[in-house]
């Protein structure tokens, strides 16, 4: 009896502490209400961004929270305060940026976002939580703010044409604009960066065609023992696959009718659309009778670029082990590997880095598809639905919808504001070179030197500044990249699929599974792959649940896609 | 009836007021930290919106649950996690008690110190800097093991794709890690051991042996016993730290290394849905739970001293 006693006690504690937090927390809850029922209305009234052309009369000072991810700029706090001194008297607005390790990035802004507290911008993505948050109804529609005279910079910068390709479907069914696109090109162009020292060395001097990268490496294996021809990352992107099927001569699948679609992490679908009609589709880890319907040759497996891999493991192309190699850049630029593969946008960067690590190198660039090369257009390998990959969104809780549009409007309004951001400020951290070229001033540190990665914030074709290190015929390669004639238009451009009738089939983990299985067969560290994934393929059948997810998602793929075909055909 | 055990409880408070004020620290300690959190257990069973919170979100039963049973291999990862913990706890407690008794039975002097510290350190440094350095130790081209087999003579080990030779590995990197930590309670309880013991059987002719086989050992019962139980609630725990640190997204060896939490861990890493993650995580709580009361039934019963409750 006495020991119930001391717990009713301690019972009613906590029953007392509860109840308050209770209280808090049910309070923050209906902020929130007020303040998605006020969204509507301040667009209604007057705008801050206004305020630029009052002139006289600067809007109430706020701060802005914006999330972004990866490591903070350095120098970046220099350019913030720049940005506040340059605008005290027309946005008068504070910038607070917290940067987040990318592989907590989404779940700190959820949490953020749960607690209440104020996001105003924060960087998104289709290929992360975008989607989803859109489909919840929690990110704001921005139809308003664009191709509107109150917001010269988004009208300026954003033309209809690149929002039609940027829309998304909202709660309510309809397009919207969800997020700022962000975006210079529609494509990165894939690039071998080699060490051209050694290739001068070997005799073979500048690589122009891929037989000269095959004999670089068949070199590089013969004379210097110690280095890795080629460095591949363990994840299998920009690897041997890569480079492999960009050089070979195969028939073009678009030119069939067979469309790529992505429908989830892991989940890939191809769709086979004949006369505006979806005849069939399949989904990566399906029965192999999915694509018996396909169109030759594409309707049977084709393992003969993994089994190339594999051959470049055998000839010691590639690591043994490229699962451990977790800094495949590191290792070329310690001096420890001949090539390896990144975007070309990365020449900057890498060209630093080499000449830190190993200072008598010099870097060599070949771009690695032989389209590319060959500036083919339109390009087959560039299948676009010519929306970007990035998007600034503004959460429905922010109480500073306006002023956070006026501040991304600030950013697009002129050459000069945008390159603030992207390059620094002008003098300090970098020095015009006409009108599209820049280049670091002499003396400047470039391990300590403003670098920021536009690709979340400032990036937009019309803004465009190369450096000054790209090579001339490496300029040609970037014109070739803007040019949109580069690009087949999909089939399914500015379909968007949407995954909530199927989320429960699409989150199987056998999907990942699918993926990892691969990965091995990807970094050519088995032997016999064309035996091996003919396995696979029956392992993957076996799994029935596996199968019944995917025929579910597939029946919805097919629904989707039609009706979205429909749709196009009844506006034209 | 209630009304009695009211006012007792009442009375109680009121007479032992100072001492029960000296609780409210640790009592509000546990509320806020504790029982406060657990209403976020809700997510578990909702479509959970971070913008709408956990009263707006809608509830969806028991689906975020069904994704985990969705894919082919959750008996084997499951297989795993649990024989790996039964196995680190089996042998950690091994392995401590040996350490301490050792350590013991040297007396106390700079070498004991010393080698205690020594014991001590590993435990201090994380999983992932572990992981870094092992790559130099088992890599096939490189690695320090293979180098000094191929130096002998001896076949060579593909630790990267051979999953058969990772839960030897794992088992003695935790032992390494932890053993050393883990004998400091148990050097911490033979201190507390009643040295006239010792002395009784000295002088009726126990040797070394016996004095450790027939006096520390079965003193030491109920703190093993003790500590037992405290790990069972972890069970299920997956190890992600480690494992993720040592073995990576290393499909090879999957089979062996996967756990709860890196497969988890894989799966929604892109996805990210709060919902999906806070089922495993009660999943594995709730049997945690259930298996320290049962573990605290049956050792109750083996005897009455060593059980927690």
């Amino acid at each position: 009896m006495k020991r119930w006693g001391k717990q009713g006690s301690m019972l009613l504690l906590a029953l007392c502490m509860v109840s308050t937090m209770l209280a808090a927390c049910s309070g923050k809850d209906n902020n929130n209400g007020n303040n998605g029922g006020n969204n509507g209305k301040v667009e209604a009234t007057q705008t801050p961004a206004a305020g630029e052309e009052q002139g006289s009369k600067a809007p109430d000072p706020a701060t802005l929270n914006i999330m972004l991810w990866g490591d903070k700029p350095k120098q970046f706090d220099q350019v913030v305060a720049e940005f506040e001194r340059r605008t005290k008297d027309t946005l008068n607005l504070k910038l607070n940026f917290t940067f987040t390790p990318q592989a907590d990035y989404v779940n700190k802004l959820k949490l953020k976002l749960s607690a209440g507290e104020q996001v105003d911008i924060a960087f998104d993505a289709p290929w992360m939580n975008m989607n989803t948050f859109i489909a919840q109804d929690n990110y704001t529609n921005l139809d308003e703010y664009f191709n509107n005279d109150q917001y010269p910079g988004l009208k300026k910068a954003f033309g209809e044409g690149f929002l039609d390709n940027n829309r998304f479907v909202g709660a309510d069914g309809n397009l919207h604009v969800y997020g700022v696109p962000l975006g210079q090109y529609l494509g990165d162009l894939g690039a071998i960066y080699y060490r051209k020292d050694l290739a001068e060395n070997y005799g073979i001097g500048e690589l122009s065609t891929y037989e000269d990268l095959l004999a670089f490496f068949d070199k590089v294996t013969e004379n210097d023992k110690g280095m890795i021809p080629f460095v591949i990352k363990n994840d299998g992107n920009y690897g041997a696959v890569a480079t492999i099927e960009v050089n070979k001569s195969a028939p073009v699948k678009y030119e069939k009718g067979l469309w790529p679609i992505t429908l989830g992490p892991n989940v890939d679908g191809t769709v086979l659309i004949q006369d505006n009609k979806v005849v069939t589709a399949s989904i990566k880890g399906e029965k192999q009778e999915a694509i018996a319907s396909f169109p030759e040759p594409f309707n049977q497996a084709d393992y003969s670029i993994l089994e190339t891999v594999r051959e470049w493991h055998e000839k010691g192309y590639i690591e043994k082990e490229p699962i451990v190699r977790k800094d495949a850049s590191g290792t070329f630029s310690a001096g420890r590997a001949a090539a390896m593969m990144e975007g070309l946008s990365n020449l900057d960067n890498i060209k630093a880095q080499l000449a830190a690590g190993v200072p008598s190198a010099e870097l060599g660039v070949f771009l690695t598809a032989q389209a590319a090369r060959d500036k083919v257009q339109p390009n087959p390998g560039y299948i676009s639905d010519f929306r970007v990959w990035n998007f600034l969104a503004i959460p429905k809780t922010s109480i500073n919808a306006d002023r956070a549009m006026s501040f991304i409007n600030w950013l697009f309004e002129s050459q000069d504001n945008h390159d603030l951001f992207e390059l620094g400020i002008e003098g300090t951290h970098w020095e015009a070179i006409g009108d599209d070229k820049f280049k670091y001033p002499d003396g400047v540190d470039l391990s300590q030197n403003y670098v920021f990665p536009g690709y979340m914030l400032t990036w937009n074709p019309n803004y465009i500044r190369l450096s000054e290190n790209v090579p001339d015929n490496l300029v040609d390669a970037f014109r070739y990249l803007a040019d949109e004639k580069t690009y087949v238009r999909s089939a399914l451009a500015g379909f968007a699929f949407n995954q909530e009738p199927v989320k429960n089939e699409l989150a199987n983990p056998d999907f990942g599974t699918i993926s990892s299985d691969e990965l091995a067969y990807k970094l050519g560290m088995v032997p016999g792959p064309a035996e091996g994934l003919t396995k696979l393929q029956q392992k993957w059948e076996a799994n029935g649940r596996l199968q019944a997810d995917i025929a579910k998602i597939k029946e919805e793929l097919i629904r989707q896609t039609q009706e979205f075909l429909d749709q196009q055909a009844a506006q034209k | 009836m209630s009304r009695k055990i009211k006012s007792a409880g009442l009375r109680d408070l009121i007479y032992n007021r100072y001492l029960y004020a000296l609780a409210v620290p640790a009592v509000l300690f546990s509320i806020i930290f504790a029982y406060l959190p657990m209403i976020g257990v809700s997510i578990a069973f909702m479509d959970f919106n971070p913008l709408k919170g956990i009263f707006g979100s809608e509830w969806i039963g028991l689906d975020n649950f069904s994704f985990f049973f969705r894919g082919q291999a959750w008996i084997q990862i499951t297989l795993n996690t649990v024989l790996y913990n039964i196995s680190f706890i089996v042998t950690g407690t091994l392995m401590s008690l040996t350490l301490a008794i050792m350590l013991t039975e040297l007396g106390r002097n700079w070498l004991v110190r010393t080698m205690q510290s020594l014991m001590i350190l590993p435990n201090f440094i994380s999983w992932p800097i572990i992981g870094l350095f092992s790559v130099a130790f088992f890599t096939a081209d490189t690695g320090v093991i293979n180098s000094l087999l191929v130096k002998l003579g001896w076949e060579t080990i593909a630790f990267y794709t051979d999953p058969e030779v990772w839960p030897p590995i794992l088992v003695l990197m935790n032992l390494w890690k932890t053993a050393g930590f883990g004998a400091i309670v148990y050097m911490a309880a033979i201190v507390g051991i009643d040295k006239e013991l010792y002395e009784a059987a000295r002088i009726d002719g126990a040797s070394r042996l016996s004095c450790i086989f027939r006096i520390t050992l079965p003193l030491l019962r109920s703190t093993v016993v003790l500590l037992f139980l405290l790990s069972m609630g972890n069970i299920f725990g997956g190890n992600l730290d480690m494992i993720y640190s040592l073995v990576g997204d290393n499909t090879f060896l999957f089979r062996t290394t996967d756990t709860i939490d890196t497969y988890v861990f894989r799966a929604l890493r892109t996805s990210g849905s709060m919902g999906m993650t806070q089922a495993i995580a009660l999943y594995q709580s709730v049997v945690g739970f259930v298996l320290v009361i049962v573990a605290n039934k049956v050792a109750s019963r083996l005897d009455k001293d060593s059980a927690l409750f």
